[in-house]
């Protein structure tokens, strides 16, 4: 008995994934170009394109102008935008220094003070008369909060260095030694 | 090097100035929150026999710059005296430092310090 032979398949799994494959390189009809490809190409480009050119074609106006009496203002606009911005555009993007607050110093001290903001510098204050002792530790201040007007103010001691300090500093307004003994 | 900050300070409860009566009439009303024997106190210690906190702060209607003590050093020694947390009562008095007069500035809050650097831009985060 001959051996049966067995019938081609109608579902070839292999020749579904081979067409998959073939479908995917090769479409019929020809590849379109999707957006993730299309808008560097294309959109990016002529920015660049039209920014490296800015220069050259605002010359060619100037040259047109010059000999046949017509202009083209619109290099010189899109210059005159790239500098200033436009009103749309995003703080921190090319051509957004239109939103840009004025830096001077008259113009920071005036808003300065728009802002009620005290005139006189300060400065962190570690051993501020505000940080000793107190009723609780919620007395004590943050270091962060303590703020001071004078810039030369010590730091904060260990307690042995406070009392040298302190003794240097009463010893020199006592009367000497000596002058008790004359006495 | 040094930082060097600005502070806003129009907030601040001042230790070597006089107290109005607007500033007394608000510590009092936020002492009235957590205890109100003391702030019945308080009032009557400008006002004796007065003893309510709400005529006082009718009274700072009418006359808000009249001085109610003689410095804030004094007021402040008080809500030591009757309070855990002084700085506390003041925050929620609506101040948001402490100016002792003599250098000396304790921010209540994390609001109003800025760097000298700092832009200074007046106009609202949100709209910036």
């Amino acid at each position: 008995m001959a051996a049966e032979s067995t019938p081609p398949t109608d579902h070839d799994p292999f020749a579904l994934a081979a067409a998959r494959l073939r479908q995917s390189v090769r479409p019929e009809g020809g590849r379109v170009e999707g957006l993730a490809t299309k808008l560097p190409e294309r959109v990016v480009g002529d920015a660049a394109y039209s920014l490296a050119t800015l220069p050259q074609r605002a010359l060619a106006a100037a040259d047109r102008f010059h000999r046949t009496g017509e202009y083209d203002p619109a290099p010189i606009v899109e210059a005159a935008t790239l500098m200033v911005g436009a009103p749309l555009t995003p703080k921190g993007a090319l051509g957004s220094s239109a939103q840009r607050l004025p830096m001077d110093r008259a113009s920071v001290e005036a808003r300065m003070r728009q802002m009620n903001m005290a005139e006189e510098p300060f400065y962190r204050a570690e051993g501020s008369i505000l940080n000793r002792g107190g009723r609780s530790a919620s007395d004590r201040v943050p270091v962060r909060r303590l703020f001071s007007r004078a810039i030369d103010r010590p730091r904060r001691q260990s307690p042995a260095k406070q009392a040298t300090a302190w003794s240097t500093s009463i010893g020199s307004t006592l009367p000497r030694r000596s002058t008790f003994i004359s006495r | 090097m040094v930082n060097e900050y600005r502070l806003n300070l129009a907030k601040a409860f001042n230790l070597h100035q006089p107290v109005t009566a607007d500033q007394y009439a608000r510590i009092v009303a936020a002492m009235n929150e957590k205890n109100p024997r003391v702030a019945a106190d308080m009032v009557d210690m400008i006002a004796p026999g007065k003893s309510v906190v709400e005529w006082l702060s009718g009274y700072a209607r009418q006359f808000p710059d009249q001085p109610a003590a003689a410095n804030g050093a004094h007021l402040f020694q008080m809500l030591k005296a009757h309070s855990g947390e002084p700085a506390a009562v003041l925050q929620r008095a609506g101040f948001d430092a402490i100016d002792t007069g003599a250098g000396d500035v304790r921010k209540l809050t994390g609001q109003g310090i800025r760097s000298k650097d700092a832009v200074f831009d007046p106009a609202p985060r949100a709209r910036r």
